[in-house]
């Protein structure tokens, strides 16, 4: 308890320390010039891209609200205006779950009749989401305002999946296959944002920051069926993926200001 | 003039390529051994489950019905031993490239076909004694049983597998059910007796 008051009071010895000997220093309002920034928050998906079909298991995507981090650079080019490159880290870590849905899916929709072995190589995975933008800025002594506006990247994974039945009492075997490959999907994405914050000292800010990603998913799943005695390939369905996909992204910033100038 | 080089380009090139296949980490001596498909069995198999399982039941559902060709390999003694000697250089042993297996077992016994025969009528167009070799086809892949051939010709690198089984799966079904049928296997070689094996089953 001792060493943790200690380290509090530290702590706010170095970020305060900062801001008081900045008092004699000039204004600290439009000189920062480069700026790196530490993120953590909520994603949430406003819309869903799943179907409700059984091509849903196999997209490494995820639905959920997840708690990601990101990281972001700003380089004011102007006193106004600079440039955002920003990295968010979102994750996929359903694939062990997603892999027994799909097998419990399968055994429902086809048990009846069939012994069922569903396949598909669903894995866990990163879904780096990077976007470079402009950023204008309003700020003040101690607050500042920065609406923002980037384009960037959403990739992730739209993998195959098989099924094989073999016929109770007989000695039939089926395939039942749903082809995309294991293609990574690569998503224009519009993000305007707004990131709102306090100046704790010349050095060290903080900020709520709110930015809302869109992209539209667009790829189709085929699903065909072989007989494989008879080798006869049946097309049985066509599953378009074609949704426009809103997420938001609400976070704490912690950023630290590398480099001042006096615009 | 230029023919002269393009000679002696080849003259210098033959030694290169062989420096080459000599610096592949492979060992001198490969044992080449044989083998001989020493026993064969014939068991009927029923496929109504999720895995076809020998049976030794009587009845068996005639959509499910399969035959299980069990084969027994028996290495001989007799080994030849070859030792690769590179004709300009020794070897290196500088990089790993595809080696030949040090150990293979090649086959003495050239199976040339395999033929199922219907003791009993079948269906109206095959009576008694008529070839149903079309009928029945290999496991998963439902390749013809001609390719059974192969696998009873094949020559194996490094271990020998010397018990192993085969599935051949009804595709056909007799025209009535719950007759006695029997089936026979001839397995015909080039440099052997013919092999002839027996099976009966119900099929319901």
């Amino acid at each position: 308890m001792k060493n943790i008051n200690i380290l509090i009071g530290l702590l706010f010895t170095i970020v305060f320390s900062n801001q008081l000997f900045s008092q004699d220093k000039d204004s600290s309002i439009y000189t920062n010039r480069f700026q790196l920034k530490v993120e953590g928050g909520l994603n949430m998906p406003l819309t869903n891209m799943n179907q409700n079909k059984i091509t849903d298991y196999f997209i490494e995507y995820s639905s959920e609200s997840k708690f990601v981090p990101s990281l972001s650079a700003i380089w004011f080019i102007r006193k106004r205006f600079g440039v955002e490159a920003d990295l968010k880290f979102v994750y996929f870590n359903d694939g062990r779950s997603t892999g027994n849905n799909f097998q419990k899916f399968a055994n429902k929709e086809f048990g009846e009749n069939y012994y069922v072995k569903a396949s598909s190589p669903i894995h866990n995975n990163f879904i780096p989401v990077i976007s470079l933008g402009m950023v204008y800025r309003i700020e003040t002594e101690h607050f500042y305002f920065y609406p923002k506006f980037s384009i960037g990247v959403t990739s992730f994974y739209s993998n195959w999946g098989g099924i094989d039945l073999k016929e109770k009492n007989t000695n039939n075997e089926y395939k039942i296959s749903y082809s995309q490959g294991k293609i990574a999907k690569d998503n224009f994405t519009l993000t305007p944002a707004f990131t709102m914050g306090y100046k704790m000292s010349d050095r060290f800010w903080v900020d709520l920051n709110l930015k809302t990603s869109f992209f539209r998913s667009n790829f189709t799943y085929e699903t065909t069926r072989t007989n494989l005695y008879t080798k006869e390939v049946e097309q049985v369905e066509q599953i378009p993926y074609k949704e426009n996909i809103v997420e938001t992204y609400f976070s704490v910033g912690v950023t630290y200001v590398l480099a001042r100038k006096n615009y | 003039m230029k023919r002269k080089y393009k000679v002696l380009l080849i003259l210098l090139a033959l030694p290169l390529l062989d420096v080459f296949y000599a610096c592949c980490n492979c060992g001198d001596n490969t044992e080449e051994k044989f083998y001989t498909n020493s026993g064969f069995a014939l068991k009927n198999i029923d496929n109504s489950g999720e895995e076809p399982l020998e049976s030794a039941s009587e009845n068996i559902n005639k959509k499910a019905y399969g035959i299980r060709l069990q084969v027994n390999r028996q290495s001989l003694s007799f080994i030849k031993t070859e030792t690769y000697q590179p004709l300009f250089s020794q070897g290196a042993y500088a990089m790993s490239c595809d080696c030949p297996p040090e150990v293979t077992y090649d086959h003495t016994d050239k199976v040339e076909s395999i033929k199922i025969i219907t003791l009993n009528d079948f269906t109206i167009d095959k009576p008694a004694n008529s070839d149903i070799t079309e009928y029945f086809k290999m496991r998963k892949l439902y390749k013809d049983v001609s390719e059974l051939v192969k696998s009873l010709n094949y020559d194996f690198s490094y271990t020998l597998k010397e018990t192993e089984y085969f599935d051949l799966l009804l595709m056909v079904s007799p025209a009535e059910a719950n007759v006695q049928h029997q089936f026979k296997l001839i397995i015909t070689f080039e440099n052997k007796p013919t092999v002839e094996l027996q099976t009966t089953v119900n099929l319901i």
